[in-house]
């Protein structure tokens, strides 16, 4: 399905306010808008990329939400899950140009 | 009104509120909402100097954008109301922007309302991370006058309630309260 374009206005407009809050909000405010922002992008985009990537993202559309109430108390952890992401896609594009993709 | 703390309904309704960010569709019928909006005007303010205006907002086009860019907004509210501060009153009695009396007003007004949409079983949240600038102009504020917290209300979607896992322990008022003065050795359950 084609991204709307409701779905890319609500993402700039969270974007930028949560970049404007940031100066007055906990830092660590930043990661979880960050991480919620990633989590709609995957979302919006899982369907329009490869099938490979597609799953991938498809898998973080879900996996950063389910992640989100570990961030405060079990922050070792969170790293850890975000360092997982990383890795997936480190791997993916690892692997994208030995395909010569 | 029962004076036993355990049978009090004031009581009670305070020890059972909570935080509800996810909404059904429905509208809330404008009688309601009156009564809540109703007493944010009662609440306490520093003085009896009153800064704080309530704006009302019911139009779903409205509610969608002031969500949009409010990053503290996790649902579909089907009501705002947006306690502001009137800071040419505030200035004319010689408050400004850094007393901080203007923002504990907000909060109990913020305080009433919140209890009395519980109280008549509507769900509610408060929520301060939105851009003032863009609420301001989607409220149509004039300049002399800025949006302090936004309640978002509506019935709650009870299928959503209690996603997150609850604390080991959780926190009790014997945890954070002393009696007569602070003591660095835990709280007392009892006073001396």
């Amino acid at each position: 399905m084609p991204i709307s374009e409701k779905s890319i206005l609500e993402l700039v407009a969270f974007l930028l306010a949560s970049a404007r809050l940031l100066e007055t909000e906990p830092r660590d405010y930043g990661q979880m808008r960050l991480m919620a922002a990633a989590a709609r992008v995957c979302d919006m985009t899982a369907d329009q990329v490869t099938p490979e990537l597609g799953q991938i993202l498809a898998r973080f559309a879900d996996a950063i939400p389910e992640h989100q109430p570990h961030r405060l108390r079990e922050p070792e952890a969170y790293l850890a899950f975000i360092d997982d992401c990383c890795r997936e896609l480190a791997r993916y594009l690892q692997e994208s140009a030995n395909n010569g993709d | 009104m029962a004076t036993d703390p355990r049978r009090n309904k004031i009581l009670e309704a305070i020890r059972s509120r909570r935080v509800t960010r996810f909404f059904e569709g429905d509208p809330i019928d404008r009688s309601i909402l009156q009564a809540i909006v109703e007493t944010g005007r009662w609440s306490p303010a520093a003085g009896n100097r009153r800064f704080s205006r309530f704006v009302v907002v019911t139009t779903p086009r409205t509610i969608e954008a002031i969500q949009m860019l409010a990053p503290g907004i996790d649902g579909l509210p089907t009501a705002l109301i947006v306690i502001c501060v009137d800071w040419e009153l505030a200035g004319s009695m010689g408050v400004d922007t850094n007393h901080p009396t203007v923002y504990y007003d907000t909060a109990m007004a913020a305080q009433n309302m919140l209890l009395a949409a519980h109280a008549l079983d509507i769900g509610a949240g408060p929520v301060t991370s939105f851009s003032k600038a863009a609420v301001s102009l989607l409220l149509n504020l004039p300049e002399w006058m800025s949006p302090a917290m936004i309640l978002c209300l509506g019935h709650p979607d009870r299928s959503k309630i209690s996603r997150k896992t609850k604390p080991a322990r959780p926190l009790r008022w014997q945890d954070i309260t002393w009696w007569e003065r602070y003591s660095a050795s835990e709280p007392d359950d009892e006073p001396a």
